[in-house]
């Protein structure tokens, strides 16, 4: 117990101001929520933003490629519609596909759209050069209509990329604004897909692409925000309700941390940020880090107050008894946290700032809130033999601990061992389509995308070459087709559209008997005034100054593994382009997959500053280096189990699994500072011997276990989410947790018995 | 497709008679095109999105026969790259346009139909359509509303056209003219769904006054979309002077290469 005056004088006031911090947290939680939710209209403000802004790193190379693409070329953050039928290339289709097309065209935010019937046509017929959108006639008999389907397959630009292969599918592409909001997007979407349906008649039709697929996310997301988290608070609260029983012990940590929770999020939106696909956890994160706090207040009241303390004495006792290690805990948690904000994207430092705030708040409330709570509300103490229960579970619990230290360590061992054998196997992947069931329509058309055409993953290759025109060079446009082949060639990828296609379709449009001996211009000059006098969409694959080109290929890669492989690949190539070109890959899923990895890997970086942050802190507060490195042990055992778990089980490290190490951590160490600042205090009473491990598992055991069986609870309910990963997340986190507990009253035990442990304060009293 | 371009890139840029019956737009549209011939060197200048200029040289030769043909040749002059690209262009009344394209490095020159509305025409912001938006003005065939308003301070009729060809990029056009020199002013291009995707704007302080005529020796066309710009820039400019007939024909422009 933490006597020092200030403390003393800090929970005295606490207890005694009841109504005070009543009033203070409603107030606080009323103006949240008031911030979050727009009653009038009963809804929630702040929403998923399905956007990839928020995945962008802040910096780097990546980053420069990527906006340099963006300023030269056409987006190529998608939507993709298709038809597929065995009579596509009829008048009726045809037609149909059209009025599609122009029907998409006129919903606001759509700033264009690519398909058959607006693309680019340049062909030679009687000896004539025609240029026209390719469905400038929607076709009037099924000759014309089979002529018009020839006519497609042998256009480089069209086939496979608005028009399958077999010539049964086409494609539209629709670019949006990129200041639609999710809201419009959405509803964009919605009214793509209904337009679509009406006009496909019995054609097989869907809508697909990565910009639906992070859309559909968002809509799960934003379903799930407000329903699983809810549902997991509940489960929280069941679990402690039936171990409690007490009003204030189930309500106290529920407005503790539900007034956290909601002024994160409320200074999280008045900030200007928006949810997003990792700031989505925010509020579960806070919520469960924070209930640990505050569940540890109640069980130690409990327990003072059997002793025959007035309520708000013991209230008083249990929170000087508590400050010390749930203070350092919290304050662990929130550095650990916070550290995430050395990393270079934006939704990731946003994540760690907040959650580090929300940590603290958390800590805050459950040090006010809970114990001024508990000395206002009514009760009656335990029964007693609640306590004998427990005295004689901690005795025997220490009793077996210590007769079997041998077995234990062993057991211990092996599981260490098969864990970091089975870590050696993990796959870090984010595979998107994970998260919806395999019958599902958004992995469904998907697939169906990547089958029918050359491939639903766009990635964007600039080429540049440091000097103005220089891709109007024959030689440069040599490389460049050349470079196309070599990608067309590779596995991963379904087609490759590139500048070199498009001259050498204008070359053999407008000078057709050159073409027939060359496959490209012969001068810089021709190729130059064929481009000025074909008219085409020339912006697509040439910036202005002439001197970058982007050919875009569609990649079959499904995950994020697959499509940073397949771009180290190309990169690698690049490498050996003539020493004048300089080669990038970029693209927005390119960027997303590389982010999603780099995020990953943040994790582990953030795990260890955490890891590195709490033994530094322990060190001093017990003033043992030895001290330090023995609290890590129980909560990296924890974590190595959760990376042997995750080699074992056919789940990847991704974006959702790589949170769990953290998580867990944060929450697991409390049970470890509980326990060695108990056993500090209780072996001066009872000696380092097993008297003294009996009576401090005497006082841990029951706010442990009920706060790890509590946020199991929580962790397991986010299974109900209709998102795979979340509920992967939910499962690896409880598991994790449980094994986090089993060593805290095993393991533990033992590597504190018989050592001196003295926190720095008692040191010098 | 470019004699719709230069008919009306003339027409912006050679005007009308500033001494016209102001009465109506129907009376300003009238007086839009020279009468014979036009004659006038255009400087363009590109500018990117970044920031980045392209700028070329042009002489544009037109001419309109007494059967109605309109016959345009462009004369590409700068830069290098460029320079000797011809394209003579046949607009027949009530007839897709045939253009005869011809390189330098090309054996011959190249006869091209088709309508290519979108297609941008020389590497500029003009689309074929924009052209062609000038003669369905002037035919008022889709102009749908008229009224009067002002300008930058100056008296304006305010027409808007419904394009209906299936092809068309834009769901309306709105045109400025002005009423003293019948000169479009400001024309306004909206998209399918209604956004503004480019604006055409003559620079007021650039209209000079050539024979009685009013001449816009400036214009900018704004792509909203692109975010770029193209700026023409009109010289030397000649209205009714004789051309040779033999200019337009397919024998001299393959003649001087």
């Amino acid at each position: 117990m933490h006597d020092s005056g200030r403390v003393r004088a800090a929970t005295e006031w606490v207890v005694a101001h009841p109504r005070l911090i009543a009033v203070l947290s409603l107030l606080v939680l009323g103006l949240s929520l008031l911030r979050l939710f727009d009653f009038e209209h009963g809804r929630a403000r702040v929403e998923v933003d399905p956007s990839m802004a928020a995945l962008l790193p802040r910096d780097g190379a990546a980053l420069a490629a990527f906006q340099r693409a963006h300023e030269n070329f056409p987006d190529d953050d998608l939507l993709f519609v298709a038809w597929v039928a065995d009579d596509l290339f009829s008048p009726a289709r045809l037609g149909a596909f059209k009025q599609l097309t122009r029907r998409i065209q006129t919903l606001p935010g759509v700033v264009a759209v690519e398909s058959l019937a607006t693309a680019y046509d340049a062909r030679v017929e009687d000896d004539e050069t025609v240029i026209d959108p390719f469905l400038r006639h929607v076709p009037h008999s099924d000759a014309q209509a089979a002529q018009a389907r020839a006519r497609a397959l042998a256009n480089p630009l069209l086939r496979g990329q608005l028009v399958s292969k077999d010539g049964r599918g086409a494609l539209i592409a629709v670019h949006f604004a990129p200041t639609l909001d999710s809201q419009a997007l959405l509803a964009r979407i919605d009214d793509i897909r209904h337009a679509s349906r009406e006009l496909a008649a019995d054609a097989e039709q869907f809508v697909s692409g990565p910009l639906l697929v992070r859309v559909e996310i968002s809509r799960i997301l934003n379903r799930d925000v407000y329903r699983v988290t809810p549902l997991a608070a509940l489960a929280t609260l069941l679990v402690s309700a039936v171990a409690l029983r007490s009003v204030g012990g189930v309500l106290l940590p529920l407005l503790a941390n539900g007034t956290a929770v909601m002024a994160t999020l409320a200074l999280f939106a008045a900030a200007g940020h928006g949810l997003n696909f990792v700031t989505a956890i925010l509020p579960p994160v806070v919520y469960v880090v924070g209930f640990a706090y505050a569940i540890h207040v109640v069980s130690d009241f409990d327990r003072v107050y059997q002793s025959g303390m007035t309520r708000r004495a013991a209230a008083a006792a249990a929170l000087r008894e508590v400050f010390v290690p749930v203070s350092l805990t919290a304050i662990t948690t929130a550095i650990g946290f916070a550290s995430l904000a050395l990393t270079d994207i934006a939704s990731i430092r946003d994540f760690g700032l907040y959650a580090a705030l929300g940590t603290l708040l958390a800590w805050i409330a459950a040090l006010t809130i809970v114990p001024a709570g508990l000395a206002w509300l009514p009760g009656a103490p335990r029964p007693p033999r609640e306590g004998r229960f427990v005295a004689r579970v901690a005795a025997a619990l220490a009793r077996f601990n210590l007769e079997h230290r041998r077995a234990l360590w062993l057991f211990y061992a092996l599981v260490t061992v098969a864990a970091l054998w089975a870590a050696s196997r993990i796959e870090v992947d984010t595979r998107v389509l994970r998260n919806f069931d395999s019958s599902r329509a958004v992995q469904r058309d998907f697939q169906r995308i990547a089958e029918i055409f050359d491939g639903p993953v766009p990635l964007q290759i600039l080429i540049d070459a440091g000097y103005d025109d220089a891709f109007k060079e024959p030689a440069k446009l040599r490389a460049v087709a050349e470079l196309a082949n070599w990608l067309r060639a590779e596995p991963g990828i379904g087609g490759v559209y590139a500048l070199s296609d498009y001259v050498a379709l204008l070359f053999r449009a407008l000078a057709p008997e050159q073409a027939a001996s060359a496959a490209l211009p012969a001068s810089t000059r021709l190729v130059e005034q064929l481009l000025l006098a074909g008219g085409g969409n020339l912006a697509l694959y040439l910036d202005a100054r002439g001197r970058t080109t982007m050919l875009e290929v569609r990649a079959t890669a499904l995950s994020t593994a697959a499509v940073n492989e397949l771009a180290a690949r190309i990169q690698a190539h690049l490498a050996q382009l003539p020493d004048d070109l300089h080669g990038q890959v970029t693209g927005t899923s390119y960027l997303i997959a590389r982010s999603v990895d780099d995020i990953t890997g943040d994790q582990l970086r953030s795990f260890a500053c955490a890891l590195l942050t709490t033994f530094v802190l322990l060190s001093v507060v017990f003033a043992s280096v030895r001290v330090g490195l023995l609290a890590l042990v129980p909560n990296l055992l924890p974590i190595v189990l959760f990376f042997g778990l995750l080699g074992a089980v056919p789940i990847p490290y991704d974006l959702s699994t790589s949170l769990v190490a953290d998580s867990v951590f944060g929450i697991a160490i409390d049970d470890t500072v509980v326990f060695m600042t108990c056993y500090a205090i209780e072996s001066r009473r009872h000696g380092r011997g097993r008297a003294g491990i009996e009576a401090t598992l005497a006082v841990i055991l029951r706010p442990a276990t009920l706060t790890t069986l509590a946020l199991c609870a929580g962790f397991v309910a986010l299974m109900a989410g209709e998102l795979r990963s979340q509920a992967e997340f939910g499962l690896l986190a409880a598991a994790t947790l449980l094994f986090a507990w089993l060593l805290d009253i095993s393991l533990t035990p033992l590597l504190c018995h018989g050592r001196r442990i003295v926190p720095l304060w008692d040191r010098y009293r | 497709m470019n004699a719709r371009l230069a008919c009306l890139l003339l027409a912006l840029l050679a005007g009308a008679n500033v001494h016209a019956d102001e009465t109506s737009l129907a009376g300003c549209a009238a007086r839009a095109l020279p009468e014979h011939t036009m004659r006038q060197t255009q400087t363009v200048t590109i500018t990117s999105a970044a920031g980045w200029q392209r700028e070329s040289r042009r002489t544009v030769y037109w001419q309109r026969f007494d059967d109605g043909t309109i016959k345009v040749l462009f004369h590409v002059e700068r830069p290098k790259t460029e320079a000797g690209l011809k394209l003579l262009v046949v607009q027949k009344p009530a007839a897709d346009p045939v253009i005869h394209v011809f390189s330098p490095d090309m054996n011959r020159a190249r006869r091209v139909v088709g309508s290519g509305a979108s297609n941008s025409v020389l590497g500029t912001d003009f689309t074929f359509e924009d052209a062609l938006y000038l003669q369905r003005f002037l035919g008022t065939a889709e102009r749908v509303a008229v009224q009067d308003s002002t300008l930058d301070g100056h008296a304006v009729f305010v027409a808007e056209t419904r394009p209906e060809a299936d092809d068309s990029a834009y769901s309306r056009i709105r045109t400025f003219v002005d009423k003293h020199s019948c000169l479009p002013m400001k024309t306004e291009f909206y998209g399918h769904n209604g956004a503004l995707d480019k604006t055409l704007t003559l620079a007021r302080d650039a209209v000079i006054d050539i024979h009685g005529h009013a001449v816009a020796t400036r214009m900018v066309m704004d792509n909203h979309l692109r975010k770029q710009r193209t700026e023409l820039a009109a010289s030397e400019i000649e209205i009714d002077a004789p051309l040779p007939p033999s200019l337009f024909t397919l024998a001299e422009i393959e003649k001087s290469h």
